[in-house]
Formats: C-alpha cells, structure tokens, sequence
C-alpha cells in the first residue's frame, strides 16, 4: 500500500468574504511529484500554509483537516519538521545573515545536513556564500535557499512558486536536479505553479485549483490532452 | 516646554514603532539633537533619569524585526526550522539584548538621560499564545515615554509568574523568563546613571551651547561606533554565534555580551574626556 505523505480533507478557508478554499481534499503519496496549478489568487499558497500548519483553516469540523506524515499539521515537531523542506515565493530564511552563516545554523539543526552536498550546490551555482541574503539577485536568493534546503535531504519538498526569479538555465538545471533528486530518492514533492509550459517536464501528476476548488486531479501519463487545454478547460477558457 | 517634549517624543517613537526596522535608531539621532537643541543642558530632574534608567531596563528592541511579522506571529521561515519555539525565543531575545544593551543604552544615557529628558528605551517583546497554548511568538509590545503611556498590546508580559519564569506551556515547556533581559542591561543602566550623573549632568547644568555641539559630537561619533559595533553583530554574526546557546547555558551569553556593552560604554567615556573638561573651561 502506498503511504500518504500528504493528506488534506475537505479544507475550508474564508478570508473576509473570500472562500480562499472550499471543501479542498488532496492526498500526495510517497515519492509523487505533484504539480498544483492555478490562478493567481486561486488558494495554491493557502493550501501549502494550511499544510503546514503556518495557516489554521475554519474552525473545527467545517474547517477540515490536514496531515503531514500521517501527523496533523498543527501538531508537527521539529522532528518531523526535519523532513520537509519548503520554499515558498514570499519567504526567505533570515534574509540579513550570509549564506554561509544560515548553512552553519543548519548544519547544527538538521541532523542530515550533508556539507559536501552543499558546497556542491554553491560551486554549480556560483553562489556568493559570504553576501547576505538580502543582498543576492532574486535569482541567486531562490538558489542559494535550493542549495540550503536541498542540503539537509528532506523526504518531502514542499515548493510555492519555486521557479520565480530565476533565468532560463538556472529554471533548467534545477528542474534537472528536482526530477532526478525524485527519481534517486523517492523525494515526494508538491509544487504549485500557474506556469503551464514547465509541468509536463516534471509533474507525474497535475491538480488544477479554481477558486479554492479542486477542478482537475489526474496523472498526467493518464492525459491525452495537452496542459493547457486542460487547464483552459476547467478555467472556462475558450479553446 | 515638557509638554512639549512629551508631544516630540511621542510623536518619534510613533515613527520608530511604525518604522520597526534598524534604521529606526535615525529617529534617536533626530531625536536626540531636537532634545538637545530644546533642552539645552536646563532644568536636569535627576527624578526623570532614575526612573528613565528603571524603564530602560525592560528594554529588548530587535526582536520585532528579527523574528516576527507585525502582527505578532513568527515568521514563516522560522515556524519551519526544526527546533522548539521556546529555543528560537531564547536565541533572538537574547540577541535583542544586545542590541538594547548597547545602543539604547548609550543612545539614551548620552543623548537624553543625561539631560533630564522625558525619552527612554522601548520594549518590543510580548509574549502570544498559538491555538494549542505553545507560546508563539514575542514581539510587538512597547513601554514607551514618561508621558504615562505604558502599553502592553498583548497580555502577560509583567504578569508575576511570567516574569519569574515559572509558567509553563500547556505543552510543558517552561516560559522564557522574562528577568533573564533586564539583568546586563540594569547593570549597564544603573552604571551609566551614576557616571551621567555625576560627570556629565553636572557639566551640562553649567555650560549651555559649547556642551551642547561637544555632546552632540559625542553622541554622533558614539552612535556610529556603537552602531557599527551592533549592527554587525546582530545582523549576522553574533545571532548565529547564539546558535550555541542550545548546548550551553544561557547565562554566558547575557552576562558576556552585557559586559560587552559596559566596556563599550566606559572606554567611549573614557576617550572623549577632554570634551567635557574642554567645556568647562569655557565657562
């Protein structure tokens, strides 16, 4: 039986008058990489926050419930909080410290930081390791958390927007990187996104997100039509 | 002339609160030269330091913006990190120690204390409470000027079990304990009294506009090497040097960087001298 890395039943969220999700369920097991696709404002980084317990959805039991290892998302520990690694659009880990710093913090709370690893990632990349976060290009800054998150090796990579910011070799390299990490390692990973182009290359499997519905869950092996018919379809787009 | 003070203090600290970022401590170099230009060295209440120095004492600016958004929370990318939020409090409040113990209160001694004025540090730390009682997040609070504002947003703060530190979370974790921020900083503070009080104060109830420039010399030349001093520190470097402290015990750090800051203070006193020797005998 395939164990559920992450586990969403019936999510509800409500920002003022807005229904950020609605009745939202979505299960990802062990080693997918699911691609969760949407509109700008159509609960993509909601869910993600809900997930990980950052963000409470409505209150109990029309909220629903979320899990994260077979753990409820409010409850996770640190111990389980060493398996997941998140990169998200709006969020950078301690923006005024040098890299080199924040890779010297982790190494001391995440039991799998693997150093090779990392200085791997900052000679690929070019990394500056001494500049301080805030002072990277945006492109540099969204490597630089690749490196630092992909360096403790998490079981579950949780990414918002990951490809942000980042010119066309280095969107390459790391999709390169993603897709074999999955492959060596049975990493699980969800990723959200509203680029269509870049989902067939990675995704096994496409969730399509309106207005904090599910509309669409189907392997994309399972598909016949291209992502973005798909896609215009469940939106109500004309083909 | 108070009253007035009390509006301009008010109105800086509005400023500062909104602002919520290291270049807040501008505001106290604007602040300090309009106090002193106002002011002048006149009418020192020694009344006004001494409870100006008590209020100093609860002062822990940086963690604000260190660990939380505005609103209270901690920031996502710490609520990620794999250690116990009672962990990650101890390790930035102690880091806003630092950053209190040195620039507020070099800033505030030497810039308004010393002159008798209505100007003292702020708090930023206040403790929430997330849905399953596992304390959140400390930010936000703010004990501010001699005007009689003594906001406390949130709750709990001086509450007595609190701040002896006996309180423990529904998860069983123990509440930082609040007096661990006011001891190095009483100390520097109480230090600093006595040697505005009887060095500095007395030269400035005599000598108006020479003392005046000499002081506003100073307190620049202060800031900026204190400034520096902080600022590298609490950016980077010293945070994560505090990343030790969840090994080893707490009170080294507290007590190190406390001395630190004492030692900073006094040789700054020590060097510039001749300023106020200087002044007097300008008279």
């Amino acid at each position: 039986m395939c164990q559920i890395t992450i586990k969403a039943d019936s999510l509800k969220k409500i920002y003022s008058s807005t229904k950020a999700l609605n009745n939202f369920s979505l299960e990802v097991r062990k080693g997918e990489f699911v691609a969760l696709l949407g509109a700008n404002g159509a609960g993509k980084s909601t869910f993600i926050r809900i997930a990980l317990g950052l963000e409470s959805p409505e209150a109990p039991p029309e909220g629903g419930n979320s899990e994260i290892f077979s753990i409820p998302s409010i409850s996770l520990q640190p111990s389980d909080l060493q398996k997941i690694g998140y990169i998200s659009s709006d969020m950078s880990p301690v923006p005024w410290a040098p890299v080199c710093d924040i890779a010297d913090f982790y190494a001391s709370i995440y039991h799998k930081w693997d150093v090779q690893l990392f200085e791997n990632y900052i000679r690929q990349w070019s990394l500056l390791k001494n500049k301080k976060l805030k002072d990277l290009s945006k492109g540099q800054r969204r490597l630089s958390e690749f490196a630092l998150v992909l360096s403790y090796h998490p079981e579950l990579l949780i990414l918002d927007e990951p490809f942000d910011g980042l010119d066309a070799v280095n969107r390459i390299n790391l999709q390169k990187i993603l897709k074999e990490l999955q492959k060596k390692t049975q990493v699980t990973i969800l990723y959200t996104t509203h680029v269509l182009e870049e989902v067939h290359k990675l995704a096994d499997r496409l969730v399509i997100i309106r207005e904090g519905k599910k509309v669409y869950d189907q392997p994309l092996k399972e598909s016949t039509e291209s992502i973005e018919v798909i896609f215009r379809k469940h939106y109500g787009m004309a083909l | 002339m108070r009253n007035k003070n009390i509006y301009i203090s008010g109105t800086f600290f509005f400023l500062k609160n909104l602002w919520f970022a290291p270049s807040v401590n501008f505001y106290y170099i604007l602040f300090g030269i309009v106090l002193l230009i106002l002011k002048g060295g006149q009418d020192l209440k020694h009344h006004d330091i001494l409870l100006s120095m008590f209020l100093l004492c609860f002062s822990s600016y940086g963690m604000g913006r260190t660990i939380c958004d505005k609103s209270g929370m901690i920031l996502s990318c710490f609520r990620m990190l794999p250690i116990r939020t009672e962990h990650l409090i101890r390790l930035f409040a102690l880091s806003a120690l630092l950053y209190s113990a040195t620039i507020q209160t070099v800033l505030t001694a030497v810039l308004g204390l010393s002159l008798g004025l209505p100007f003292i540090g702020n708090a930023h730390i206040t403790f929430t409470q997330s849905q399953d009682g596992e304390i959140m997040s400390i930010a936000s609070g703010y004990i501010t000027d001699l005007s009689g504002r003594i906001e406390i947003p949130y709750h709990k703060i001086l509450e007595p079990s609190l701040f002896f530190g006996i309180v423990k979370t529904p998860a069983g974790y123990p509440v930082f304990p609040f007096w661990w921020l006011i001891l190095p900083v009483l100390c520097a503070s109480l230090t600093f009294y006595f040697i505005s009080s009887h060095h500095i104060a007395p030269v400035l109830q005599r000598n108006n506009h020479p003392v005046v420039w000499n002081f506003i010399l100073l307190s620049i030349i202060a800031l900026l090497i204190t400034g520096l001093i902080v600022d590298s520190f609490s950016d980077s470097k010293m945070v994560w040097a505090l990343r030790s402290l969840l090994d080893i015990h707490l009170w080294i750090i507290p007590a190190l960087f406390g001395s630190l800051s004492l030692l900073v203070i006094l040789l700054l006193l020590y060097y510039y001298r001749p300023i106020f020797r200087g002044a007097e005998v300008i008279k």
